[in-house]
């Protein structure tokens, strides 16, 4: 039977073609709605029902501590995902400048980082911080690495150990808006006269602050929701927002209250990484447009060679 | 040159840091004494069969592998159709598909308690079956995404010539498409079976009196410090790594064939 092949399929079928595409996100985003659902379910013992109850969010809001754990949660997991986006940025540029042909190895090396062990890395940090840890045990007359060493449950050791994990994952979308950078650009600027900081500055960075600006808000979102580091590494000082909801499935058996908390945490990353996208994207856009050196110059003579 | 050398070096200072706590992990649970602190004092295996002699953890093994291949099978057949629809000619398909993906970028304790909850409203169990579509769940985007590239490099006319020559759709499938996007459709498999391995949160609130290894790991942690674990860290690692360094060969694969 010919169908769509050689134009426009006709509206019924593609109609019915919609049909898995629908189930595709049912099955994808019930349990996120259902999540919602419960954030004003009502609670009874253990038992929940489906109700209208907005007292939740109020003792989520007004509850002991709550705010300004979420607070502490989004300076540490915050300074996690900067830290990592700069880390991860420094060494892309650095590969892409001197070893451009290890770029492509470089991001095999961090797929193959972030599919491999992540509770085993978290757990790693165990043996190497501590008084009686690796680090410790190398550090000799080194302040710098024993106080390293000395990070043992603390927010600390938790900021380390995510920095630790996030790297690879900010390495990967830095390094391919850097695979996409044209190094004709590079070779033009440099030939006009631009010293490395101009060139970084004019034309580098412009070019690839989307890769830098998504890197931070997939290494923010993995940080602020991660429960597991904290509970492993952080001790009484490294408990975050994350755990607290953990808590109430596991622990208070408040799955409704849980819920709120969980909408709360996703609230304040969407607005903190949209507005750090506002941030990168206006300082790229100053960057480029305060150096007569700049990008325009350089694609221009780039295409006159 | 000065700046040569800096780059160099900082280059090597981040991998060392990347590269640490995998190294020690694996060199600790070859270690043959029982303390995780240097000096190392010789390498022995007794730490893994102290391991694979509790049966808890030899289960817990079993029921990984089980999970994993499961996943893996559903999201290249799942992550095929989703290729499929992703590249769709209909924009509300691409734009409802584009929506089903985002769960890939939520924390994974939130699909984790979502998913519980989900599990509570259906009045399902926990259990191997609820791991299984709960690990589907956040390894799909990842496998959907490897089949969308290589489909996308695809050139639809061997398909059409396939259809116009009378071939059925499935016989298309079988013959034609099929062989040109095995590579992928492999890696997609390997990478989902990876993530089901190695995942965590979705397993801790679905898997319930049939713990995965990640599962029985975080118990261990939990309760003692002692190279056991280090042993059983050291076989999933083992095994993930396998699996995401043959999905990395079979992706590079096609390519080199068209």
């Amino acid at each position: 039977m010919p169908n769509g092949r050689l134009g426009r399929s006709p509206n019924i079928v593609r109609s019915i073609g919609l049909v898995p595409a629908i189930c595709y996100v049912v099955f994808a985003l019930t349990p996120i709605a259902l999540l919602t659902a419960y954030s004003v379910y009502a609670q009874s013992g253990y038992t929940f029902k489906p109700a209208l109850d907005f007292g939740n969010y109020a003792s989520g809001i007004t509850g002991a501590g709550d705010m300004s754990l979420l607070g502490k949660t989004v300076v540490v997991m915050f300074a996690a995902a900067a830290v990592s986006t700069f880390i991860a940025y420094a060494v892309v540029y650095c590969v892409a400048i001197v070893v451009p042909r290890f770029l492509r190895g470089m991001m095999m090396i961090a797929l193959f980082a972030l599919f491999a062990g992540y509770l085993v890395r978290v757990f790693a940090w165990r043996i190497l911080l501590g008084d009686e840890g690796i680090i410790a045990t190398l550090a000799g007359h080194s302040h710098l690495l024993t106080a390293i060493g000395n990070l043992a449950n603390t927010r600390w050791a938790v900021l380390l150990a995510l920095v630790n994990f996030s790297v690879p994952l900010c390495i990967l979308p830095i390094a391919s808006t850097f695979s996409g950078l044209d190094r004709q650009l590079l070779g033009a600027s440099r030939d006009l006269g631009a010293g490395p900081w101009v060139t970084f500055r004019g034309v580098v960075f412009p070019l690839t602050f989307r890769g830098a600006a998504f890197a931070f808000a997939i290494a923010f979102i993995l940080c602020a929701g991660d429960y597991v580091t904290p509970a492993l590494l952080g001790g009484m000082d490294g408990f975050m927002f994350a755990s607290l909801i953990a808590q109430q499935f596991t622990l208070t058996f408040d799955w409704p209250l849980g819920a709120v908390l969980a909408i709360i945490l996703m609230t304040t990353v969407v607005i903190v990484v949209s507005t750090v996208y506002l941030i990168i994207g206006t300082v790229a856009r100053r960057m480029s447009g305060a150096s007569a050196t700049g990008a325009e110059v350089a694609r221009r003579s780039a295409i006159m060679t | 040159m000065a700046g040569r050398v800096g780059a160099i070096v900082l280059i090597g200072i981040v991998f060392v840091f990347l590269a640490a706590p995998i190294i020690v992990v694996v060199v600790f649970a070859f270690d043959s004494s029982a303390r995780l602190a240097l000096p190392y004092s010789g390498t022995s295996f007794r730490w893994f069969r102290a391991a694979f002699g509790n049966p808890m953890i030899a289960d817990a093994l079993g029921q990984s592998i089980k999970v994993g291949v499961a996943v893996g099978v559903l999201c290249m057949a799942l992550g095929y159709a989703g290729a499929r629809l992703m590249l769709s000619t209909s924009r509300a398909t691409r734009i409802l598909v584009g929506a089903g993906s985002a769960p890939s970028v939520f924390p994974a304790l939130l699909i984790a308690l979502s998913f519980a909850i989900t599990l509570r409203t259906l009045g399902l169990r926990q259990g191997t079956m609820a791991t299984i579509l709960g690990q589907t769940l956040v390894a799909l985007p990842f496998a959907t995404v490897v089949l969308v590239g290589r489909l996308r490099g695809l050139d639809p006319s061997f398909a059409e010539a396939s259809r116009d020559l009378g071939a059925s759709a499935w016989r298309t499938f079988r013959l034609v498409t099929f062989p040109l996007i095995r590579g992928a459709v492999i890696a997609a498999g390997c990478l989902a079976m990876a993530i089901s391995l190695d995942e965590f949160v979705i397993a801790f609130f679905t898997s319930g009196s049939s713990p995965t290894m990640p599962v029985v790991l975080w118990g261990l942690l939990r309760s003692t410090i002692d190279p056991t674990s280090n042993a059983v860290a050291t076989v999933i690692l083992g095994i993930c790594s396998t699996l995401v360094i043959t999905a990395i060969v079979q992706m590079g694969r096609d390519i080199d064939r068209v």
